[in-house]
């Protein structure tokens, strides 16, 4: 969209707002509350997860809702709503963060092709090794894992495995086809496990020589 | 189906979602003779199950959701419902404090009032004062005006007339022309009875229909009173108009002047300017 038919329709919208008696203000007001505000947990607890801290995410959720309420006539009521509100969240994320790092989806994402090409560097010994790590884990530890992956493969793991979300609403979150939904989600869990499994070997879980371990070395082909 | 088109998969096996019944099959069958795959897929569950068990699901702050629904409500309203709410019960200022205010205006008002008043008092009273001065010496000029009187010094010859007032004066008053007017006559007289030296010199002017009667005397030892000395010392010009005849009071250094006419005040003015 251009930016003068982004003004243009933010004029329209004002102008519609103001046309509002109290009445239809109150009404909307009640609907808003009613309809998006149950979404809160959801968003608030992948916000916490994206970002890190409770700061960072009750800033995100406030701009979020803001946003949403602002352009509520926007929403056409009986659509997915959580849909619709993670979409102004992603948003409001992406610009708060994206710019902050650098880039850090595009480097890793070379690493995740090689990573690919890699299938058969695993053996049965370092299986029942890397089974070991998961008795061990703490959850800080899985948080700082998953904060080491990139956001795309970050976001899936999050709605997946935390949020318990279906590949369909993750589609729908994402805008992306549920092929991309399930191929995401493999590699970020493979991903995410070798984070663990640096740990396990940095605070001596498991033991033995570091080449034992050496599972997933995209290097290694 | 190789390796890679099963790790492809793999997700949505651990995950139990829907795979078409084919290409499930397909991937069963890899599966089962694939042990680097099947560990695989093995991991892929347990890391799953790791996540979900030891991550927790962290609850909205409470007080995150009353902050939005507050801002909501500000969006709304274009102000706080904070302040709503503060302004509502107490609609209307204290009854002490009211009256406090009322008493405030009156005693304001009242205080202006007095000084209009006082001001415009003054001035009565200067004019009062002014018309009191110069009253006998307009009852003068207007019984020679109409020829109930006559001066003491009458004569065709400016220069013998000014020569005879200087000489009976006792002072030296200012010799003045008046364009266009003529000296026609004068009078000297007593300024106080006790005070035989001094005396103040009334010179005429006529020309035409129209007469002008010039008065000086000292300002030292005038009869003027003194709230008008100090203002014509400071400069000032008092014009003004009494049974149709009008005045102007002023004062040079060592003489307080006055000039009585049967013109308007602003004709008089408008003479007076041309010589000072």
């Amino acid at each position: 969209m251009k930016l003068n038919d982004k003004i243009k329709n933010l004029i329209k919208q004002k102008k519609r707002d103001k046309k509002l008696s109290d009445d239809e203000l109150l009404k909307k007001q009640k609907e808003f509350e009613k309809e998006a505000i149950p979404h809160m947990q959801f968003l608030y607890n992948f916000a916490y997860r994206m970002t890190g801290n409770e700061e960072d995410a009750k800033d995100l959720i406030q701009e979020t809702y803001l946003k949403a309420f602002r352009f509520w006539d926007q929403y056409e009521p009986g659509t997915n709503i959580r849909a619709w509100l993670f979409k102004i969240m992603k948003n409001s994320y992406i610009n708060k963060y994206r710019k902050a790092t650098k880039e850090p989806g595009k480097v890793d994402y070379d690493e995740v092709q090689n990573f690919y090409e890699t299938v058969r560097d695993e053996s049965f010994e370092t299986s029942d090794l890397q089974e070991h790590i998961f008795e061990n884990i703490f959850e800080d530890e899985i948080i700082e894992a998953l904060s080491k992956l990139p956001d795309e493969f970050r976001t899936v793991v999050i709605l997946a495995d935390i949020e318990g979300q279906t590949y369909e609403e993750i589609a729908k979150f994402l805008d992306i086809p549920i092929g991309t939904v399930r191929s995401r989600l493999h590699r970020g869990r493979k991903m995410l496990r070798r984070e663990l499994f640096e740990f396990a070997k940095k605070k001596g879980y498991i033991k033995g020589k570091p080449e034992d371990y050496d599972i997933d070395d995209p290097e290694k082909d | 189906m190789d390796c890679k088109q099963t790790r492809e998969f793999m997700s949505a096996l651990v995950d139990n979602e829907e795979i078409d019944s084919q290409t499930k099959q397909k991937l069963e069958e890899h599966i089962w003779r694939c042990a680097t795959c099947r560990i695989e897929l093995e991991l892929e569950k347990k890391t799953k199950q790791t996540i979900q068990s030891k991550v927790k699901i962290i609850p909205v702050p409470n007080e995150l959701i009353t902050s939005i629904l507050n801002q909501i409500k500000t969006i709304q309203n274009g102000y706080p419902s904070s302040l709503q709410k503060f302004q509502s019960p107490n609609p209307a200022p204290k009854p002490w404090l009211e009256a406090a205010f009322s008493l405030g205006v009156v005693i304001v008002t009242l205080s202006i009032a007095v000084l209009f008043i006082s001001i415009y008092e003054h001035k009565l009273k200067q004019k009062d004062l002014v018309i009191r001065e110069i009253t006998p010496l307009v009852n003068q000029f207007d019984s020679i005006a109409k020829g109930f009187a006559k001066p003491e010094i009458l004569s065709d010859n400016p220069e013998f007339v000014w020569n005879e007032a200087v000489s009976r004066a006792g002072f030296t008053p200012e010799l003045i022309r008046i364009p266009q007017f003529k000296m026609v006559g004068a009078s000297v007289k007593d300024l106080h009875s006790n005070s035989k030296n001094i005396k103040c010199v009334n010179l005429i002017y006529r020309k035409g229909d129209t007469l002008i009667l010039f008065y000086q005397a000292p300002l030292e030892t005038s009869r003027l009173h003194e709230d008008i000395k100090k203002r014509i010392l400071k400069g000032e010009w008092i014009y003004d108009e009494i049974q149709n005849n009008s005045f102007a009071i002023w004062g040079t250094k060592e003489l307080a002047c006055c000039a009585i006419s049967n013109i308007r005040k602003e004709d008089l003015e408008k003479i007076l300017k041309q010589r000072w």
